[in-house]
This record gives C-alpha cells, sequence and structure tokens, in this order.
C-alpha cells in the first residue's frame, strides 16, 4: 500500500468513523419514544439509491466523484447506504452533487422531502424561455455574427433613441401657478348670522312694531 | 472463478501486513471487554454508548475491511460492503445478546452475510444471462408503476437487480420533462399512489398531475427499454 493511498485510507476510515458514532448517537436519542433505538430514515436510502443510479449513469466511481468535488469519499459511502439522516444532509453538498452528476437539485430536494418551487411557475419560466429562444433563432438575431461596426452603430443607435426619448418624456417648463379661488363669500363678522342676535333683533323688532302699532291704534280710536 | 491466492487483486494488500492506522482508543473504553462494551452500550449513558461503539469500530474495522477485500476485486466495492456491515451494526446491536461469543464473530458473519449478497446474482457470463437480469430489472420498474394493465403485488427482489432497475429508470426519466419525471420518481421511490398527495408534494393541480402522469407512463410504455417488454406481454 501507497503512501498516498494509507494517507486516503486513514482519512476515509477516520471519517467515516465520525459519521458512524455521530448516527448511533441519534439512534440512542430516538430510543426512549418508541422503545426501538433504531432511526429509520427511509427517505435518507431513497436519496441513497438515487445518488448511486445518478452516479452510476455518470460512469463516475465514488473516488472520481470525490476528486471532482470538496465531498470526501466517506461522505459519499455513508449518503449512499443513507447512513447519514436526511435532515444532515446539507444543501451545499446538494448543490455539488447536481453540479458534477449534471443533475437538477429540485430532484434532489424532492427525494428529501424538502420544498421545491412550485412546478406552475416553474413550467412557465421554462416556457417562456423556450419561446425567446425560438424567437431569437428565427430571426436570426445574434450578436456575434454581425460586424462589429455594425453592432456598434446599433448601439449608438439605441442610445441615442434612449437619450431623445428621456429628453422629450423628461422635466419640461413649469406651469403657471393655479390661482387659488377661496370658495367661500367673505362675510363680516357682525353680518354673519347668529340665531341669538337673529332672535334679539327680531324681538327688538317685535316690540318696536307692537309700541308702533299701539300708538297708531291710540291714534285711530 | 476465483483466482489463485498468488493472482488474487487483494494479495498485494493483505501481504503487506496489517495497517499502519492507529487511532486512539477513547479513554473510557480503552481497556474494556466485549461484555463491558455491550453493556455500555445499551445501558449506558449517550456519551459512553457513543464511545463504546467507536472503540469497537476501531478495534475490528480493519479486520473486517480486509476479509472482505480478500474476497472481493475492487478496493471500491469492498468499501461499500463494509459499509452495510456498519449499517447492520448500528440497526442491531441493541439485539445483541451476550452469549459469550466475541462481536468480532459476529462481525464477520455479517460480513460473510453481505458478501454473499452482493454475489447472489453472479455476474454474467453469457448474454441470456445479462438480458435475464435486466429484463426482472424492467419488470420491477413496470411493476412498482403500475404499467401493467392488470394489478400485480410488488415482489421482492435481489438487491443487485433492485441497483439494475435504479439506474434504468434513471436513464429513462431524464427522457421525461420535470414534472412527469417527479411523478414518476415520487410513485417509484416513496410508492406514492395518491394523486392528492403528488399534487400536494409538487404544488400543483390534481388533474394536471393526472394529465402528466397519463403522459409519462405512455412515454416510458414507448421507451426502447419498456418497449419490448410491452411487446412480449401482448
Amino acid at each position: 500500500m501507497s503512501a498516498e493511498e494509507l494517507k486516503r485510507r486513514k482519512a476515509h476510515t477516520k471519517e467515516f468513523c465520525e459519521i458512524l458514532v455521530r448516527r448511533h448517537g441519534q439512534n440512542y436519542y430516538s430510543s426512549y419514544d418508541n422503545q426501538s433505538r433504531v432511526t429509520a430514515d427511509e427517505t435518507a436510502s431513497r436519496f441513497g439509491r438515487y445518488l448511486r443510479a445518478a452516479r452510476a449513469n455518470a460512469g463516475l466511481s465514488i473516488a472520481e466523484l470525490a476528486a471532482q468535488t470538496k465531498l470526501s469519499e466517506a461522505t459519499f459511502v455513508a449518503l449512499e447506504q443513507g447512513l447519514i439522516l436526511a435532515c444532515d444532509i446539507r444543501p451545499k453538498w446538494l448543490r455539488e452533487l447536481a453540479n458534477t452528476l449534471g443533475e437538477n437539485i429540485e430532484d434532489f430536494n424532492l427525494i428529501l422531502g424538502r420544498q421545491i418551487s412550485s412546478g406552475n411557475s416553474r413550467w412557465l419560466t421554462e416556457q417562456i424561455l423556450i419561446h425567446w429562444r425560438n424567437l431569437l433563432a428565427h430571426s436570426k438575431i445574434s450578436l456575434s455574427s454581425r460586424p462589429i461596426y455594425a453592432t456598434g452603430s446599433a448601439i449608438l443607435l439605441c442610445f441615442v433613441i434612449g437619450a431623445f426619448l428621456f429628453v422629450g418624456i423628461g422635466p419640461s417648463e413649469q406651469p403657471p401657478p393655479r390661482r387659488v379661488v377661496n370658495s367661500f363669500v367673505d362675510v363680516h363678522p357682525e353680518r354673519r348670522l347668529n340665531m341669538v342676535k337673529a332672535e334679539l333683533r327680531l324681538e327688538n323688532q317685535i316690540l318696536v312694531l307692537s309700541a308702533n302699532l299701539g300708538n297708531a291704534s291710540c291714534c285711530r280710536y | 472463478m476465483q483466482a489463485f491466492d498468488s493472482e488474487h487483486p487483494s494479495r498485494r494488500i493483505l501481504s503487506a501486513g496489517p495497517w499502519p492506522i492507529h487511532f486512539p482508543l477513547p479513554a473510557k473504553t480503552k481497556e474494556a471487554d466485549d461484555e463491558t462494551l455491550i453493556r455500555l452500550i445499551t445501558q449506558g449513558s449517550r456519551a459512553e454508548s457513543q464511545s463504546a461503539l467507536e472503540t469497537i469500530f476501531i478495534r475490528h474495522h480493519e479486520d473486517i475491511w480486509r476479509y472482505v477485500r480478500s474476497r472481493v476485486s475492487s478496493a471500491a466495492d469492498t468499501d461499500e460492503i463494509a459499509a452495510g456491515v456498519w449499517l447492520v451494526v448500528l440497526e442491531k446491536i441493541y439485539d445483541f445478546v451476550w452469549t459469550g461469543a466475541p462481536i468480532k464473530s459476529w462481525l464477520l458473519s455479517i460480513a460473510h452475510r453481505k458478501i454473499l449478497e452482493f454475489f447472489s446474482s453472479p455476474p454474467p457470463l453469457s448474454l441470456e444471462r445479462l438480458n435475464e437480469s435486466r429484463n426482472e430489472a424492467l419488470h420491477f420498474i413496470a411493476t412498482q408503476l403500475h404499467l401493467f394493465n392488470c394489478s400485480e403485488a410488488p415482489q421482492q427482489i435481489n438487491p443487485n437487480v433492485k441497483k439494475e432497475a435504479d439506474e434504468l429508470l434513471h436513464k429513462m426519466i431524464l427522457r421525461l420533462s420535470d414534472a412527469e419525471r417527479r411523478i414518476i420518481m415520487l410513485i417509484y421511490f416513496e410508492e406514492t399512489e395518491n394523486a392528492t398527495e403528488v399534487a400536494k408534494r409538487l404544488g400543483m393541480n390534481k388533474n394536471t398531475i393526472r394529465v402528466y402522469h397519463k403522459r409519462a407512463r405512455d412515454k416510458l410504455r414507448e421507451s426502447p427499454e419498456l418497449s419490448g417488454l410491452f411487446e412480449k406481454a401482448a
């Protein structure tokens, strides 16, 4: 056994031991509720099966996969065996695995029972992207196939049109200030309607009127 | 055919003597014998239980690995089988009844069973044998996905055939759209049969799920792998 292989084997064994002991501790904690000291994690087993199938179809061994990612061989072995609980599988690992194996990370999340983005919104986004891709393909719009001066002039034209529109839509001269029209009629306080004053005035008028009438009757009779 | 010892691929490893891998044993269980270790695992505190298992692993992992390696031709397969042995240990350690036999013999018997399981479907020596295994895997996929018109009860199959079925299915579902693939994944891996549950998991409408499921089933039936199976059945 070469020194390099020995070093690799030592690291593998040490890390696998840590994973095993950690899982044993998790089994220990789950023992008191249902008296069976085993945490059966079907989700982790299913993920392991899927991961193994993906790796086999990608034509990679565990060592090759570990070399392409930052994960260790022990972690891969533990993942494929379902030794690491689903809740302990980190999203960072999933991202690296998805990138290396050419898988969709949403599929991993689905197998692990995690929240995935809504199918409808994703479908709509995909359809819009496909539509634009087709549109570009059919209209033969491709910046790379045009000469540089044509691309430059097109960009310049767009800039000029944009500037023109900005100037045209931009802030124009200020409109004249509107004359403030007071909707209320200015009435002098003395002439404002005041019920008390109005009654007093009415009483005075009646008194005066009656007095005048009395004088008149006296005059008449 | 088993190679002679001098030609065996593991000879280089076996003749190199014991691994010079020495991990320090936990202080609490450094001197403990097998009986004490089993008692600590089943009756001790969490720390004691973990420490005892760590001790068992450090003491015996090398022997198990070398035993498996002497019968399996690749180191990658050895890692996988050895990991499987320890997984069984985790599941069964609490049921272990101390009878005086050392733990090592129990571990080696598990390793022996795992090796037999690994070789239960010997490598195909002919095309007929290869086809037989593949057909079995395809039949398993079709049964799991209810692709046959008549309902068939799910059957127990060899773990190796199951692995092959997983690989075949993974290859086939790559040709489906995202929604179709996820529906098939839920049905195959989680054995979910209820459209409402699938719709809930995928955040989609139940009727949309039914439509996608129908399309996915039709596509799978017409796939080059499964089409032969349905032609035979017809």
